[in-house]
């Protein structure tokens, strides 16, 4: 800083500071990563996006911040303990019957021994009608309290045959992970 | 599908259902770099070359379809005696 802006009991929170240098030890995001599906599969039933993920590339504008997650058959894991939101969105028509699309993200704390259905959505469709389009977006709070047993995953459903549109060219399906702070 | 097909990707969904499917490359999704998850068969690329532009024709035919349907409806409505105000207060776009 070019100026010492301090005050004997502290920081004047009214003054504008202009860092120039590297500030640590005051928090802040240390980890964001986002990936999406690269391919569209058809689907009915409720099933685990399990193929196809990949990091969301700085073509389509993005970098992650820190070590980031890593992927194995759809089972996400964290680089670190913490507070982690989630997000998972996507993109879907279908030209059947199908009356609803859902989305779900489930966790676990056991490596998926058993999972936590930790947020789900749903919207109806125009059942009968061609060529609807859905949008599904979920998201959760979730306190990794160790790297090896606490992961995620990703789900989509529908009622009846619905197109669940990835491309690599276009973030249509993707899942994000901001690191908020410290496990509680 | 909403948009004309225009990829082998289009029919591939169609072949199955499930993430059957992906690409070697998913930068470069050309036939060679397809490859297969669920450990079934493999469409052969004609196969995929056919069935993508089967799906282009359905489309067209759809989309041709339902542009005659709504002439032909507005010229029956016509020779019933309508004006087009009154044809387009009917559908409730007035």
């Amino acid at each position: 800083m070019a100026q010492i802006k301090l005050q004997a009991d502290g920081l004047n929170l009214a003054d504008t500071f202009a860092f120039s240098g590297t500030v640590t030890g005051a928090g802040g995001i240390t980890e964001v990563d986002q990936w999406y599906v690269t391919s569209s599969f058809t689907e009915n039933g409720m099933d685990a996006v399990t193929a196809n993920w990949a990091r969301f590339p700085a073509s389509l504008g993005f970098n992650k911040i820190g070590t980031g997650m890593s992927e194995s058959s759809g089972i996400f894991t964290f680089p670190s303990t913490g507070l982690w939101k989630i997000t998972w969105h996507f993109f879907a028509y279908h030209d059947t019957d199908a009356g609803y699309v859902g989305g779900h993200i489930y966790t676990t704390e056991d490596d998926f021994s058993a999972e936590i259905g930790a947020a789900q959505s749903y919207t109806n469709t125009l059942g009968g009608a061609s060529s609807s389009s859905v949008g599904i977006w979920v998201s959760t709070i979730f306190d990794c309290e160790a790297t090896a047993t606490h992961k995620v995953k990703f789900y989509t459903e529908a009622q009846a045959d619905t197109d669940f549109i990835g491309s690599s060219t276009i973030g249509r399906m993707t899942a994000s992970f901001i690191r908020l702070g410290d496990t509680p | 599908m909403i948009t004309r097909p225009d990829h082998i990707e289009d029919y591939l969904i169609t072949v199955r259902n499930g993430q059957w499917f992906g690409w070697s490359d998913h930068t470069n999704k050309v036939y060679a770099n397809l490859i297969v998850h669920d450990g079934g068969s493999k469409p052969t690329e004609q196969e995929c070359t056919d069935g993508l532009v089967q799906l282009q024709t359905d489309f067209d035919n759809r989309k041709t379809k339902k542009e005659t349907d709504k002439a032909n409806a507005n010229q029956k409505l016509k020779d019933l005696g309508l004006t087009d105000d009154e044809i387009k207060e009917i559908k409730g776009i007035n």
